[in-house]
């Protein structure tokens, strides 16, 4: 039998989202897995789904969903804000914690699902939070996508999209991208964070000490290219899941 | 979750006025899951689905959300989950299929409409062409100009001597594809259209190694009566459409045609 659930919730019930319910021991906690956007979203999604299955077998309840927009939830990107995504997560959380009946939550995060995520602890108790290759200012994300567009403008000439409003593939709103610019936040408020990094990370307040534990590997994500490599990264998986133990 | 043991995944955007019997059913794309790259599946099925036609996106046996089937050819596994989405499109009242294949997906497509009578048309991207003169020479005439060709083969030339490995990419690209020969492939394409089930196929800037342009209906054998061939090229695309205009442009040819075909067929 399946051990996945996919089902559709939330307001309207808009929000795409696959369960994976605890197979191993449990451990009587929940994880959320609150991903990255834009095209790194298809290309993490088979690492994301191994993470998944994973941490359920290692007893975890695991909830994973596609941001409203994304995915094969609903809506376009083109027509939301940067607070819709982050309100997306708010929504899963509560859909996690209905599923599974717990209460407290672990999160991982990737990429500017970290920044996405940072208000999660406002409404939920957070024990372990694992970031990979965080992204926490908004501004930095937005330098990438705008020299990645530039390198693809120059390839197809000028004319064809508006380097300002597309990126990744993807249409974003004027909003989106003036909200991006201005994002300076923090990892979520958690008893443990742990940051997984294959490449620098740009934490609001660089000098304090985010996270409990740093761990780095050897990996090239090559998130900034405009490409459709599937991400097979096994060691960041690992790190993970062993992180959440 | 499709098929005896649910692990089949599948998400079916069914419109409430369904207008036909007849499904499109969106392959896997290479090794990208259901959504498709850049959500190009999804935004397809909810065109499709708005002008009334049913759109089931698969995850086939092993790739996306869907777990592999084990002691299976590639070719069993194919037609198992294609027989797994008619007994749910069955469920729902639909007697047949237009098959969408991406890459590796069109190679599947062609299998499972030379096996399955319940497939009434393809749309195929970035499927099979065979190699032809002109191909040969609007791709190999450039290099034969260009010194710094020359000099990279003398390179190659000189590495495969002292036993270093070479590739060319045309030869990779066609070995991931597991294309048969020329007159295989061909026959599977006059097959399909013979017994009445039109193709339209549709070539990206990304095939530019083995296609430039017109030529499957070049060395097709297409008899007299059979269905249509169209062949479309958007030479100015990458291969996984990655701009949103070539998207839109991708998916109004493929809604148009589909819309068109189911127009004729209620005729």
């Amino acid at each position: 039998m399946s051990a996945i659930e996919p089902f559709y919730f939330g307001a309207n019930e808009a929000l795409f989202g696959i369960y994976h319910p605890a197979s191993g021991t449990p451990r009587n906690r929940a994880v959320l897995i609150a991903g990255p956007m834009l095209n790194e979203y298809m290309r993490s999604h088979h690492a994301i789904r191994q993470c998944a299955i994973q941490l359920a077998a290692n007893g975890f309840d695991v909830l994973r969903f596609d941001y409203q927009g994304m995915g094969n939830s609903a809506g376009q990107l083109a027509d939301r804000s940067l607070s819709d995504f982050a309100d997306d997560i708010v929504a899963a959380a509560d859909e996690l914690r209905s599923l599974s009946g717990q209460q407290r939550l672990s999160l991982v995060a990737v990429r500017f699902g970290a920044a996405l995520s940072s208000r999660l602890g406002d409404s939920a108790e957070i024990d372990t939070a694992v970031f990979w290759d965080p992204i926490f200012v908004g501004a930095d994300w937005l330098a990438e996508l705008r020299l990645t567009q530039r390198q693809e403008e120059e390839k197809h000439g000028p004319g064809l999209f508006d380097p300002d409003l597309e990126f990744q593939g993807h249409e974003v709103s004027s909003r989106f991208v003036q909200e991006l610019s201005g994002v300076s936040a923090g990892p979520v408020d958690a008893a443990r964070r742990i940051a997984i990094a294959t490449r620098p990370i740009s934490v609001a307040g660089a000098a304090d000490s985010s996270f409990e534990d740093s761990i780095e590997v050897d990996f090239d994500c090559r998130w900034s290219t405009l490409t459709s490599q599937v991400i097979f990264a096994h060691e960041v998986v690992d790190k993970i899941c062993s992180s959440m133990a | 979750m499709l098929g005896a043991h649910r692990e089949l995944f599948a998400l079916t955007s069914l419109p409430a006025d369904l207008s036909h019997d007849v499904g499109v059913v969106i392959l896997s794309a290479g090794l990208l899951h259901n959504v498709g790259p850049f959500r190009l599946h999804m935004d397809l099925a909810r065109t499709l689905a708005r002008h009334g036609i049913a759109v089931l996106q698969l995850d086939q046996s092993g790739k996306g959300e869907s777990e592999s089937r084990t002691g299976l050819s590639l070719t069993e596994s194919v037609l198992l989950d294609y027989d797994d989405v008619m007994q749910e499109f069955h469920r729902l009242g639909i007697k047949r299929t237009i098959l969408m294949g991406f890459c590796s997906g069109a190679d599947d497509a062609t299998v499972i409409a030379l096996n399955r009578d319940s497939v009434s048309a393809l749309v195929l991207l970035d499927g099979y062409a065979p190699k032809s003169a002109w191909h040969y020479y609007k791709r190999k005439l450039p290099k034969l100009l260009s010194p710094s060709a020359w000099r990279n083969k003398f390179t190659q030339v000189v590495g495969g001597l002292r036993g270093s490995p070479g590739s060319s990419q045309d030869t990779e690209f066609i070995s991931i594809r597991n294309w048969e020969g020329e007159v295989e492939m061909m026959a599977r394409y006059t097959n399909i259209l013979s017994q009445g089930r039109p193709i339209l196929s549709i070539f990206s800037g990304g095939t530019s190694y083995y296609y430039s342009g017109g030529q499957l209906s070049e060395k097709l054998n297409v008899r007299a009566g059979s269905a249509p061939l169209e062949e479309v090229h958007f030479a100015e695309t990458d291969h996984t459409y990655s701009i949103v205009q070539h998207r839109r442009m991708l998916i109004n040819t493929i809604d148009a045609w589909v819309r068109r075909f189911l127009t004729e067929l209620n005729e």
